[in-house]
């Protein structure tokens, strides 16, 4: 897996959107705009690293720390894969932060209709039986969840 | 309509072979039992599965106890449940079914038992529908092959060395190779829609909001829908109307909102497109797509405008970030959504380092757990989408995807003021062979090209067959995509478009497929 990167590119893609027009910004014109939108690297306080145009990247630092964060042990191995494909997917989603920089008054989306918060009458009703919700614990005691240890010795 | 012509080594009496339209009315009257088309479909999967291997899961004992229901009710003189009693269902492994394994194709949740039911289950059995199985999918519905399922991939049964597309590719496979007539898929971003497209069948991704989602385990939850899978336009909007509906368990859930889709076939079967307006969007189709992809839906076009539509060109220039900005929102979503499995109420729990030593701490326990119980593309995007959301980013990338979203939403709008649906293909390339892009994360995420506009922008849309690729002689699907809440007006192309594509050909694209060994087992 050394020559992922090779494979990993969405040219194809980029082009034929790129046919569709000259509306708007496009591809790889927005590389200096970007430098203004995503601000530098914060993830880890190791040196920062780059793409040979300027973006910000990944470092094996990075991926063990952002693991960590996800409580999601990874092995050396694939911790070396995801540096460099999660790279180029970064560098092929920058597109979207200089779209939404090109146009700073647009409201973000997130539902195809309006809705407003829902809420229900405050009345008591059944929920799971705590036996059925205990069934499929990994471990259960005296009607409990029982799970490791969350505090350390020192806490 | 034309009546599909049914395949020579096939007889006319294999209720297999029939629609869901067709059997729940035989079950009605009498001509055949709800358990004999129930075994008829058990006995299909046993022959043929090991091959497709589109179920994870099969649910033989219930099911026949579901179809027995039917039938008493009805010898009780009771009217049917609904216009799908009987009728036999393959359910994504997705969606809970109370007391039937449910694993996502997740190694995380290999044996968990869900405690109940989600809303679409309790509706599809409340209907009489019967759940024959749960389908295979990739691994949290990530993926466009379904290789990424920790327990192997489906299989196209048009071509069993090909991917039959993802996520849901166990469902659109048991549809094609004749283990169900019905089945429930979900769509983030074309899960329902790309492998209808590549296994020749039909399937529709809701308005965000038409179907419930409570008890379907969340992937990127401003994304997610659910939706019907089936061989014709028909059958579906039939299990449309079965599962669609305000839930007042989903908060998302759009209220007053019940298409009549099965009157919109109707009016699609009798009356076709004449005087419909149809925008074919420029920016997907052309490079990227498949010659043989291309020809088909070329000639699609031109069936819609013989069939008295208007067609028009339409451009939806900021298309172009769609794919890029899925990549955004989806990992950032799933990895919250995806924080839930962390070994201490359900599912898998690793209790040893690989040395074998005992771990201790919770925190120890929970990293072992998901770095073992997740496959390689969850663990990419979890990480891709803490990194996204990380204090400093969150505005450059999740906001600014949430915006482009606006962006692409207004292109939709632009267009459905000039066309009353947009068409495009609904898959880039028909079925590619098992393992071909399994190592290159960015040529799967392709895949979905055609599919990611309408999912961002939340409308609905639909794959149905357009014929056999001349190039690779595979199925191609043609997407029918609506303006928010305009379910009516895709099931009425979809069907002027089967009805018309029926009278050219003397029958369907399904009954195409070729015919699965099943001897010999």
């Amino acid at each position: 897996m050394a020559d992922t990167r090779r494979g990993l590119d969405w040219s194809a893609a980029r082009t034929w959107v790129r046919s569709g027009g000259p509306s708007g910004i496009r591809g790889r014109e927005l590389r200096p705009a970007l430098a203004s939108v995503i601000p530098g690297r914060i993830v880890s306080s190791s040196s920062p690293g780059s793409t040979s145009d300027g973006h910000p990247t990944l470092t094996a630092a990075d991926v063990t720390h952002l693991a960590r964060l996800a409580r999601l042990e990874i092995t050396a191995t694939e911790r070396d894969v995801y540096v460099d494909q999660l790279s180029v997917i970064l560098d092929s989603v920058a597109v979207v932060s200089a779209a939404a920089a090109a146009e700073p008054d647009i409201e973000p989306t997130s539902h195809a209709v309006p809705l407003i918060n829902v809420y229900r009458d405050d009345v008591v009703r059944a929920g799971l039986d705590r036996d059925a919700a205990l069934a499929a614990a990994p471990a259960a005691q005296d009607g409990r969840f029982r799970v490791p240890q969350i505090l350390g010795e020192e806490q | 309509m034309t009546s599909p012509v049914a395949p020579p080594s096939s007889g006319a009496d294999d209720l297999t072979r029939r629609t869901a339209a067709d059997l729940a009315a035989a079950i009605a009257s009498g001509e055949v039992s709800a358990v004999e088309v129930t075994q008829a479909h058990l006995d299909r999967i046993k022959a043929v599965d090991a091959d497709v291997h589109a179920f994870l899961h099969v649910s033989g004992e219930s099911a026949l106890e579901q179809a027995q229901a039917v039938d008493r009710a009805r010898a009780a003189g009771e009217p049917a449940a609904s216009p799908l009693a009987g009728v036999p269902l393959a359910l994504k492994d997705i969606v809970t079914q109370q007391g039937v394994p449910t694993t996502a194709g997740s190694r995380i949740l290999e044996g968990w038992i869900p405690p109940y039911s989600a809303t679409v289950t309790r509706k599809l059995l409340d209907a009489g529908v019967v759940i024959v199985g749960k389908t295979n999918l990739d691994e949290f519905a990530m993926g466009s092959s379904t290789e990424n399922s920790a327990y192997g991939p489906t299989r196209n049964p048009w071509d069993l060395t090909r991917i039959p597309g993802g996520s849901g590719g166990g469902s659109a496979a048991a549809l094609a190779a004749f283990e169900a007539p019905l089945a429930i898929g979900t769509d983030t971003g074309g899960s329902i829609r790309q492998p209808a497209a590549v296994t020749g069948t039909v399937g529709a991704k809701p308005t965000y909001g038409g179907v419930s989602r409570y008890g379907v385990i969340a992937l990127a939850s401003s994304l997610d829908q659910v939706g019907p899978c089936a061989r014709t336009v028909l059958d579906t909007a039939l299990l449309h109307e079965a599962i669609a509906g305000h839930d007042r368990l989903d908060s998302t859930s759009i209220e007053d909102f019940a298409p009549r889709v099965v009157d919109a076939v109707h009016r699609g079967t009798t009356d076709g497109v004449r005087g419909l307006r149809i925008g074919v969007v420029k920016e997907l189709s052309g490079e990227g797509y498949q010659p043989g992809v291309l020809e088909s839906f070329t000639t699609a076009v031109r069936t819609l405008q013989d069939a008295g539509a208007e067609i028009v060109e339409v451009s939806c220039p900021n298309f172009e970030y769609a794919l890029a900005t899925y990549y955004l929102i989806l990992p950032s979503e799933c990895s919250s959504n995806l924080a839930r499995f962390d070994a201490m109420r359900y599912g898998l729990r690793v209790t040893t380092d690989a040395a074998g030593a005992a771990l201790v701490s919770a925190e120890e326990v929970m990293s072992a757990t998901r770095g073992q119980g997740f496959g390689a593309e969850v663990k990419r995007r979890i990480i891709l989408g803490t990194y996204a959301l990380s204090a400093g980013y969150y505005d450059a990338y999740y906001g600014s995807a949430q915006k482009v979203r606006t962006l692409i939403k207004r292109d939709f709008e632009r267009a459905y003021a000039r066309a009353d649906v947009l068409i495009s293909p609904a898959s880039p390339v028909t079925a590619f062979p098992l393992g071909e892009k399994v190592d290159d994360p960015m040529a799967m995420y392709l895949n979905d090209l055609a599919t990611i506009p309408g999912s961002l922008a939340g409308i609905p849309a639909m794959s149905v067959p357009s014929g056999l690729a001349s190039d690779t002689g595979l199925p191609v699907g043609l997407q029918i995509m609506g303006p928010a809440l305009g379910e009516e007006r895709i099931y009425q192309v979809a069907a002027a478009f089967e009805a018309a594509y029926a009278a050219q050909h003397g029958g369907l694209v399904p009954d195409l497929a070729p015919e699965l060994e099943v001897a010999a087992r």
